[in-house]
């Protein structure tokens, strides 16, 4: 099990409270089809994925992110018990979704990504350090249940 | 070989040129050094890294990720060149340095933060393509040499 200290918790919550959920999950869905286009495979009923702006825009992409990144949310309410918390999430992943678990840390790693873009100078290294773990981690948890 | 489009080249150019290549490569080294602390293994010879604090004023690490960062500039000058122009520097880190190419990639990842900490929403999605493809070619070149 990933251990938090007391300080990855609280500058994790701190950043957390500060974010737009609704707009930070449809850009971090986006830019990952974007950066990764092989991962548009997964969302063949979204539509128009044709170009950046297209796949930025698309009112699919944004609601489909924000319910991926509310569900992110439970991570960090629950940081002491990611495999718990996201079991069943893996299993829909494995069985239904079939996902590369890959995936899970590209999308982490787009995460990082817009944190860096929208807090600048205050994603300080070891903010930084912090929510590389988190994602990481809540990666880990999506795959533990996959056979 | 890798190809990149004219509106890649402009992308990362464009970029660049806005790039302050001694506090960037200092902030980039030691990002790598906080996040992934394995990596402090190569740089013994550079006194104190105790701390987030130590490292990212350590004068030692702000001067060789300068001399990285510099390095770097010239896969921006070569983009359809990227193993001829890294193949001395790819036998050095084999040979000489031992390093694992895997932090080639570490590196690259670090750049792409750094990058989004100083653009904010400039460091747009087609921006970030273009930059994790360059990236991913420049360490794909730095161990194109490795046997």
């Amino acid at each position: 099990m990933v251990h938090f200290t007391g300080e990855e918790k609280a500058v994790i919550a701190n950043m957390w409270g500060k974010m737009n959920v609704e707009e930070a999950g449809g850009e971090a869905l986006g830019r990952l089809l974007v950066v990764y286009p092989w991962t548009q495979r997964f969302f063949d009923s979204f539509g128009n994925l044709s170009s950046s702006s297209a796949i930025m825009g698309n009112p699919k992409v944004k609601a489909h992110g924000k319910k991926v990144l509310t569900s992110f949310g439970d991570a960090i309410k629950n940081m002491d018990n990611l495999k718990g918390t996201f079991a069943k999430l893996s299993e829909l992943h494995c069985d239904k979704l079939h996902v590369d678990p890959e995936n899970f840390r590209l999308l982490g790693n787009v995460l990082v990504i817009i944190l860096a873009s929208h807090f600048g100078k205050e994603f300080t290294p070891e903010v930084q350090a912090a929510w590389q773990k988190l994602v990481a981690s809540v990666a880990n948890a999506l795959a533990h249940k996959y056979h | 070989m890798v190809h990149f489009t004219a509106e890649e080249k402009a992308a990362v150019a464009n970029l660049w040129a806005k790039v302050n290549v001694e506090v960037a490569g200092g902030e980039i080294l030691g990002r790598l050094l906080v996040v992934y602390p394995w990596t402090q293994r190569f740089f013994d010879s550079f006194g104190n890294l105790s701390s987030e604090t130590a490292i990212m004023g350590n004068p030692k690490v702000k001067a060789h990720g300068k001399k990285v960062l510099n390095s770097f500039g010239n896969a921006v000058k070569h983009m359809d060149d990227l193993k001829g122009t890294f193949s001395h520097l790819s036998e050095l880190h084999c040979d000489r340095l031992h390093v694992d190419p895997e932090n080639f990639k570490l590196l690259g990842n670090m750049i792409v933060i750094v990058l989004a900490t100083q653009f904010n929403r400039e460091f747009t999605p087609q921006m970030q393509a273009a930059w994790q493809k360059l990236t991913t070619a420049v360490a794909n070149a730095l161990a194109y040499k490795y046997h």
